[in-house]
C-alpha cells in the first residue's frame, strides 16, 4: 500500500509549470509601507490553479462555470473583507483600523488553461509614528494552505531598525516566484519591527552587504574563491597542488592584512614593546600554531560528525575568547594603575625620564587605536551608531558571516579586538608578570626578582603574555581556513587539506612576523627621537594616562564578547 | 628557556585550541535546543512522510551548509532527498525540479555517486516511471551493493512493476542492510499483498518499535491504520489513526484516514467535516474523489460534481505537465461513465508493468466497456498472490455477475463485505444490494 499513498502526487516531468509554486497553493504578500501618519498595507493573494477551482462554485453565481467581470468584482470586496479580518498589523500592541481601499479580483490564465485568482486589497490607517514605536504584523489569512508567505516593509519619513524583512518585494509582488535551488519558499507570516522618525534607515537585512568596500578585501576574497576552486577541482595535478599551497600562503598573508584583524596590529605591540626581534617571531609562531590547531581539530571534529554545528562552536570559542581577553584586560588594568603609581613615585622621587622608555610604546598605542577602530566602523554592514562599537561590531559581523550566504566573510572581529589588549604593552609586563611572581612562587617563575620595570621580568613575564595572547587571537577558526579544509575532505583529499592549512597559517605567520620586525624598527627610531625631542616627551606626559583607559577598555571589551555570545545562545 | 620549557608553552598553545573546540562542541552538540543539524542521506527515506517543521528544518540547515560548502557532494544529495521528502508531506510539486537540480549536480561531478543515483531513481519512481526507477536503482546497487536507500527504490520500483519475487529478494538485503521504519513498512507492504495481514502486522509493529522520530512513528501509525482498515477492523484503524495524529498533529494523510474510517463507522457529519478539511489544506485528486464519492452516496450530487471537477482540473494539470494518468484515474474513469479514458489509461499501463493493481484496473476498465470475458482474466490475475483487497473482490464479482456466474459472483462479494463491509461509501451499498440480488428467488 506505501506505494499507493500519494499516487497522483507525483513530479512533473518538466518543470514547465505555469505556477512555479505548485497548483495546490494559495500565496500571500503583505507590503506594508510606514509613515509619520499612518500606514499603507497591501495584501496580495495569489491563488493556484486548484484552490481556484475549488473557489470556482461560491464565484460564478449564475452557475455558467465562467468568472464573469460582475461575479469577480462582487467577489473582491468579500475575499477583502475575509483578508482584513485575518491580517491585522498593531502599533504597541494596539490594533490599527485599517479603511479597506479598492479591492480587485482579477484571473489570470494558469497551467492546462485553468485559471488562477489574484486578489489585490489595499488598506490604510491613521497612527501617529513620529515617536518610537513597536509595529507588528500578523497573517492569519487561510493558514492551512501551503504557499509563498512574504512580507516587506518600507518607511516614508519614518526609519525602520533593523527590519528582518526586505523592502522590495522579491517576487515583484507574487508576479515571479524565484527559483533558487537553496533557497526554499518564502514562509514570512508575521513581522516586528521598532520605527522612529526619520529617513533613510529602511535597513534592509535581505539585500546582504556583501562585496567589501575595499578593493584589497575585495582581493582577498576572490582569491579565496579561486582556492575553493583549486582544491575542488576534480583533477588534482601536482601543478594545481602547488599553486594552490602557494595561493594558501599568500591568502593567509592577505587575511592577517584585512582590516578589523588585531592580528597584524597585536604582533606589532607585542614586538614592539621591548625591541626583541625574538618576540616578533614568536608572535607570528603562536597565533599561527593556535590557528592552525584550532582549524583542524573543528575540521576533523566537523567532518568526522554531522552533529557538531560549526557556527555554534564559533560562538562558543568566541565567548572563551571574550573571557581570555577580559581576563587579560584584568590584568593589563591592575598593572597600568600600579606602574602609574610606581612612575609617579619615581618622578618625584628622582629620575624624571624614567618614563620615558615606556612614552613611545604609549604614542604606538594611540596611533595604532584610531585607524583600527576607523575601519571597524567601515566594516560594520550596517552604518547606524552605537555607543560602544567593538563588542556591537564583532556580533553584527558574526551574524552576517553566518546568517547570509557571504561565501567568504572577513575573519570574525575577535582579533580586532585583541589589539587594545596590547595598548599598553608596559602594563601587561608589571601586571602579568607581577601577578604570577606572587601566585606561582614555586612554580616555573620562581628563583626571579620581580622589582617592577626591571627589563628581564618584563620579557619573561611578556612571553606569557605573547603565548595568551596568541591563543585568544589564534583560537577563532577563520572560516576561509575551515571551508578550504572541509573543501578537500569532502574530495577525499584530507591531506592536502592539511597541507593548505598549513599553508594558510605559514602565510599568516609570514605577514605577523615581517610586521612585527618592521615595528621592531620603527620603535627603535621613535626611542631615539622620543628621546632626544622635547615634543616627544610632552607627548609621553599627555598619554601617560591611556595606559589605564585601555586596560579598562580592554576588559570591557572582553566583558561585552563574552555577554554577546551568551545572549546570542539564549 | 630551557628548551624543556618551551615545550610546555608549545604543547600548551597547542593543546589549547583542542581543549577548548572539544569543550565547546560538547557544549553545543548536547544543547537539544540548538541550532539544526546536517542531515546525512541515509536519515532521509523519501517514503516516509517527514514531521513538516523538522524536515523544514534539516533543508535549512542543508542549504546553510551548502552556501559555504558548494562542493559538499554528500549534503548535496542529502538536500534532493529532503526536497523530495518535503514535496510528499506538503504536496507541493515544484520541490521535484529543485531534488532533481540538486542530484543532478552530483552526479555531473560523481557519475558513480550511489546516493545520487537512487535519487533520481526515486524521482522516477515519484512520477510513476517505475521501469525507469529500477535500472536508476540497480545502477546504484551496482555502484554500492551496501547502499540500503537505493535497495528501497527498487524495491519500490520492483514492486509497482509486478516483479514481486524480485522485491522479496532486494527487500530481504535491505532489512539485512539496515533493519528500520524504511525496510520494515516496505516488508510489510509486501506481505499485504500476499495476502498476509498477520505478517504485515507484525511487520509494521516491529517498525513502530523501531521509530525514533515522531514523523516515523505517525507514518507507521498510519500504515498500521490503513492495514486494520483493510481488515474491516474500523476501532482499530481509528485508534492507530488518532495515535498517529497525536504524534504529528495536522497530518493531512491520517486526518484522511480518519475521515474514512468515520465514514465507515456511520459517523456521516463527522466524515464529511473531516473530509471537507482534507481537500481545503491538500487537494489532491485521490482525496477529491474520496470526499465526492462520500457526498454521492449522502445524494448530495451537485455538491459530489464540485469536488469531481477539482479531481478533473488537477488530473489536467497533471497531465500537462507530462504525467502519465495511472491506474487510480483509470478506475475513476470507469466509475464515472467515461469507459474509453478508463480503458486508454489502464492499457497504457499494463504495457509497461503487470502489478496486481495494474490487472484490477484493467480488469476494471474493460468491464466498463462491457468485455466482461478479459476483464476475468485480469480480474483473476489480480488475485496471483492471494491479495486481500475488498476493492478488488468487488470488482472481480461484479465482473463475475455479468458472466452469469453466480456461484462465483456471489463469493467474491461475499469475501469484499467480509474483509471490509463498509470499503467504499458507494461501492460497498452496490456489493450488498449486488449479493441480495443474487440470493434473491429469480
Amino acid at each position: 500500500m506505501i506505494g499507493l499513498v500519494g499516487l497522483f502526487l507525483v513530479a512533473p516531468a518538466t518543470a514547465a509549470l505555469a505556477h512555479p509554486l505548485g497548483n495546490f497553493t494559495v500565496n500571500h504578500y503583505n507590503g506594508l509601507t510606514l509613515r509619520p501618519d499612518g500606514l499603507d498595507l497591501l495584501t496580495i493573494i495569489d491563488t493556484a490553479e486548484i484552490p481556484t477551482q475549488q473557489a470556482l462554485p461560491s464565484i460564478d453565481t449564475d452557475g455558467d462555470d465562467a468568472m464573469s467581470t460582475a461575479e469577480l468584482a462582487a467577489q473582491a470586496d468579500a475575499q477583502c473583507a475575509a483578508v482584513a479580518d485575518a491580517v491585522e498589523v498593531q502599533v504597541n500592541n494596539q490594533p490599527v483600523p485599517l479603511v479597506v481601499g479598492p479591492a480587485t479580483l482579477e484571473t489570470a490564465p494558469g497551467a492546462a488553461g485553468l485559471p488562477t485568482l489574484r486578489l489585490t486589497c489595499p488598506r490604510s490607517g491613521e497612527r501617529d509614528l513620529t515617536e518610537p514605536a513597536v509595529v507588528t504584523l500578523l497573517d492569519d489569512y487561510r493558514t492551512d494552505r501551503v504557499g509563498w508567505h512574504e512580507i516587506t516593509a518600507v518607511g516614508e519619513g519614518v526609519r525602520l531598525l533593523d527590519s528582518p524583512v526586505a523592502s522590495a518585494s522579491i517576487s515583484d509582488e507574487l508576479r515571479t516566484y524565484p527559483v533558487d535551488l537553496l533557497q526554499s519558499p518564502l514562509d514570512q507570516r508575521s513581522l516586528t519591527v521598532r520605527t522612529e522618525p526619520g529617513t533613510g534607515g529602511s535597513t534592509d537585512s535581505f539585500d546582504p552587504a556583501s562585496g567589501s568596500p575595499d578593493p584589497f578585501s575585495r582581493l582577498v576574497a576572490a582569491g579565496d574563491r579561486a582556492l575553493q576552486d583549486l582544491v575542488g577541482d576534480r583533477e588534482l595535478t601536482p601543478l594545481v597542488g602547488a599553486l594552490a599551497v602557494l595561493l594558501a600562503v599568500l591568502l593567509g598573508s592577505g587575511h592577517a592584512l584585512l582590516p578589523g584583524h588585531g592580528k597584524a596590529v597585536m604582533a606589532a605591540y607585542l614586538a614592539g614593546r621591548r625591541g626583541s626581534r625574538r618576540d616578533a617571531f614568536l608572535v607570528g609562531a603562536t597565533v599561527t600554531a593556535t590557528h592552525t590547531a584550532s582549524v583542524l581539530v573543528l575540521g576533523l571534529l566537523i567532518s568526522l560528525s554531522a552533529s557538531v554545528v560549526g557556527e555554534g562552536v564559533l560562538r562558543v570559542l568566541g565567548i572563551v575568547s571574550g573571557a581570555l581577553i577580559a581576563i587579560l584586560g584584568g590584568f593589563l588594568l591592575v598593572g597600568a594603575l600600579r606602574s602609574r603609581r610606581v612612575a609617579r613615585a619615581q618622578r618625584i622621587d628622582d629620575e624624571p625620564q624614567g618614563e620615558l622608555v615606556d612614552a613611545p610604546a604609549a604614542v604606538l598605542a594611540t596611533a595604532g587605536w584610531a585607524p583600527t577602530a576607523a575601519s571597524a566602523r567601515a566594516d560594520h554592514p550596517h552604518g547606524h551608531p552605537h555607543p560602544h562599537p567593538h563588542p556591537h561590531d564583532h556580533g553584527d559581523e558574526h551574524v552576517d558571516d553566518h546568517g547570509h550566504a557571504h561565501p567568504h566573510p572577513p575573519d570574525p572581529d575577535h582579533e580586532h579586538e585583541h589589539e587594545h589588549v596590547h595598548d599598553d604593552d608596559r602594563a601587561i609586563a608589571h601586571s602579568h608578570g607581577g601577578g604570577h611572581a606572587h601566585t606561582h612562587s614555586g612554580g616555573w617563575w620562581s628563583g626571579h626578582s620581580h622589582s617592577h620595570g626591571e627589563p628581564a621580568t618584563d620579557r619573561r613575564t611578556g612571553r606569557l603574555g605573547i603565548a595568551g595572547m596568541g591563543i585568544a587571537g589564534g583560537l577563532v577558526p577563520s572560516p576561509s581556513a575551515l571551508v578550504v579544509l572541509l573543501g578537500a575532505v569532502n574530495l577525499g583529499r584530507s591531506v592536502f587539506g592539511v597541507l593548505m592549512v598549513l599553508a594558510y597559517g605559514l602565510g599568516m605567520a609570514g605577514t605577523l612576523t615581517a610586521v612585527g620586525l618592521l615595528l621592531v624598527r620603527f620603535r627603535d627610531r621613535l626611542d631615539r627621537y622620543g628621546a632626544t625631542n622635547r615634543l616627544g616627551r610632552r607627548a609621553a606626559t599627555v598619554v601617560r594616562a591611556l595606559p589605564v583607559v585601555t586596560a579598562a577598555l580592554v576588559l570591557v571589551v572582553g566583558l561585552a564578547l563574552v555577554l554577546r555570545g551568551l545572549l546570542l545562545a539564549g | 628557556m630551557p628548551p624543556s620549557r618551551r615545550y610546555t608553552i608549545l604543547g600548551g598553545i597547542l593543546l589549547a585550541p583542542v581543549l577548548l573546540i572539544g569543550g565547546a562542541v560538547l557544549f553545543t552538540s548536547g544543547n537539544a535546543g540548538g541550532p539544526p543539524q546536517p542531515v546525512t542521506p541515509l536519515e532521509i527515506d523519501v517514503s516516509e512522510q517527514a514531521n513538516a517543521t523538522a524536515l523544514a528544518r534539516s533543508i535549512t540547515a542543508l542549504q546553510d551548509r551548502l552556501r559555504d560548502l558548494p562542493k559538499d557532494f554528500s549534503s548535496w544529495s542529502a538536500l534532493g532527498y529532503a526536497y523530495v521528502a518535503q514535496a510528499r508531506a506538503t504536496a507541493d510539486p515544484s520541490y521535484y525540479p529543485r531534488a532533481e537540480e540538486a542530484f543532478a549536480l552530483v552526479i555531473a561531478e560523481r557519475p558513480d555517486d550511489a546516493d545520487a543515483i537512487a535519487g533520481m531513481g526515486a524521482l522516477a519512481n515519484a512520477r510513476h516511471e517505475f521501469a525507469t526507477g529500477r535500472d536508476l536503482a540497480m545502477q546504484a546497487v551496482a555502484a554500492d551493493p551496501y547502499d540500503s536507500t537505493a535497495k528501497g527504490v527498487l524495491a519500490d520500483a520492483q514492486l509497482q512493476l509486478g516483479e514481486y519475487d524480485a522485491a522479496l529478494v532486494t527487500l530481504q538485503e535491505m532489512v539485512d542492510l539496515r533493519p528500520g521504519v524504511a525496510s520494515f513498512t516496505r516488508i510489510s507492504d509486501s506481505y499485504e499483498l500476499r495476502g498476509d495481514l498477520e505478517g504485515a502486522r507484525y511487520a509494521l509493529e516491529r517498525s513502530l518499535e523501531v521509530s525514533a522520530a515522531p514523523s516515523d512513528a505517525s507514518f507507521v501509525l498510519f500504515y498500521l491504520g490503513e492495514l486494520a482498515f483493510n481488515s474491516g477492523d474500523y476501532e482499530l484503524a481509528a485508534q492507530h489513526y488518532a495515535e498517529g495524529l497525536r504524534r504529528d498533529p495536522g497530518n493531512v494523510t491520517i486526518l484522511a484516514g480518519q475521515a474514512k474510517v468515520a465514514a465507515a463507522l456511520g459517523d456521516v457529519e463527522a466524515a464529511v467535516a473531516g473530509w471537507a478539511e482534507v481537500v481545503q489544506r491538500l487537494p489532491q485528486p485521490v482525496y477529491l474523489v474520496a470526499y465526492g464519492e462520500l457526498l454521492q452516496s449522502l445524494g448530495r450530487t451537485e455538491e459530489a460534481q464540485e469536488q469531481y471537477d477539482v479531481a478533473d482540473a488537477a488530473s489536467k494539470l497533471f497531465t500537462a505537465s507530462g504525467v502519465t494518468p495511472d491506474v487510480e484515474v483509470a478506475i475513476y474513469a470507469a466509475d464515472h461513465g467515461r469507459p474509453a479514458e478508463a480503458l486508454e489509461i489502464a492499457e497504457a499501463q499494463y504495457a509497461t508493468r503487470r502489478s496486481v493493481e495494474v490487472e484490477d484496473a484493467l480488469a476494471w476498465a474493460l468491464h466498463a466497456n462491457g468485455r466482461y470475458e478479459e476483464a476475468l482474466e485480469h480480474a483473476l490475475e489480480a488475485q496471483r498472490l492471494g491479495t486481500r483487497n475488498a476493492v478488488f473482490d468487488y470488482h472481480r464479482g461484479m465482473i463475475q455477475m455479468e458472466l452469469g456466474l453466480v456461484d462465483d459472483a456471489r463469493a467474491s462479494l461475499t469475501l469484499a463485505l467480509e474483509t471490509s463491509p463498509a470499503f467504499s461509501p458507494l461501492r460497498a451499498p452496490i456489493a450488498e444490494a449486488a449479493l441480495n440480488s443474487l440470493d434473491a428467488p429469480p
